[in-house]
């Protein structure tokens, strides 16, 4: 399963914003039987926050438990930091 | 010239030391909403703003909503103001919300000083909307800050954290800022 993030705006910046995000991905996106890899695709998204990120994952986590996340298209400078900022925070 | 000797950065200095406002600096830069907020970080992306410094302004704008939605000190929303220098840009934002004391107080009640607090936000993973389980806007923050060589002047209650020449250094403010002030100095809005 890949998730075009670029769908949720060019500039995903708020945690309201990416708990909104992870909602509707869990309502209307993401297959009932969605389990192994999840992966997110950056590809034209301008600027990416951790706030943001970070409650999308959150709900993706509440949602399948367990699920691995994978991240492609990262080169943007802000997704790159973004993602490493939250890994260095979760080990 | 430092940052706050800037005439502009003076008046909201002036203004965010006041106990109690009525009337916003200027209400051209005074954002109530965040809706308003996103739309303003859109108009810097068209403006060729580099990404990760409107992620840093996102992360400062949105901290300030996150945490002080309907329970604002007086004005509503955040002051945010970009200011062309000859060689520089500078950025400001503040809120008259409740500063970093009050809002880690509410789940890290043993914090005695605004001192402490600013030193918290600034270095530990840590969020101030309990029961969410990361708060790691500011640490974001400084480390990009750090890395491109940016300047920050932020300062809430009688505490202030400057990172200056990429070092992150802390200290007591005799005036009091109700609310949090933040002022980033860039020499280049574009680039990464």
């Amino acid at each position: 399963m890949i998730l075009q993030a670029q769908k949720f705006g060019k500039i995903l910046s708020s945690r309201p914003a990416g708990r909104e995000a992870g909602l509707v991905a869990k309502s209307y996106l993401l297959p009932a039987d969605l389990a192994g890899e999840f992966v997110i695709d950056f590809e034209e998204v301008a600027v990416l926050s951790p706030s943001w990120l970070d409650e999308f994952i959150q709900e993706i986590n509440n949602y399948r438990p367990g699920l691995k996340i994978k991240y492609i298209n990262t080169a943007n400078p802000s997704v790159n930091a973004t993602i490493e900022m939250l890994k260095e925070i979760k080990g | 010239m430092s940052i706050l000797e800037i005439t502009e950065v003076k008046e909201l200095y002036n203004l965010m030391s006041e106990p109690r406002v009525t009337i916003a600096l200027d209400n051209n830069y005074q954002i109530e909403t965040r809706d308003v907020f996103q739309a303003k970080l859109n108009s810097l992306l068209s403006e060729n703003y580099a990404p990760l410094l409107i992620a840093v302004l996102g992360e400062i704008g949105n901290n300030s909503f996150d945490h002080n939605l309907g329970s604002w000190r007086d004005l509503v929303g955040i002051y945010f103001r970009t200011i062309k220098q000859r060689n520089d840009t500078l950025i400001l934002i503040a809120d008259r919300g409740q500063g970093l004391k009050a809002t880690l107080g509410r789940i890290l009640p043993e914090i005695s000083s605004d001192l402490e607090a600013i030193k918290i936000a600034f270095t530990k993973v840590i969020s101030g909307r309990s029961p969410e389980q990361r708060g790691n806007g500011l640490k974001f923050v400084t480390k990009i800050i750090q890395k491109n060589h940016w300047e920050l002047f932020f300062q809430s209650g009688h505490a202030s954290a400057v990172i200056q020449d990429t070092v992150l250094s802390f200290e007591n403010s005799a005036n009091c800022i109700f609310g949090c002030l933040a002022i980033i100095k860039v020499s280049k809005i574009g680039g990464n």
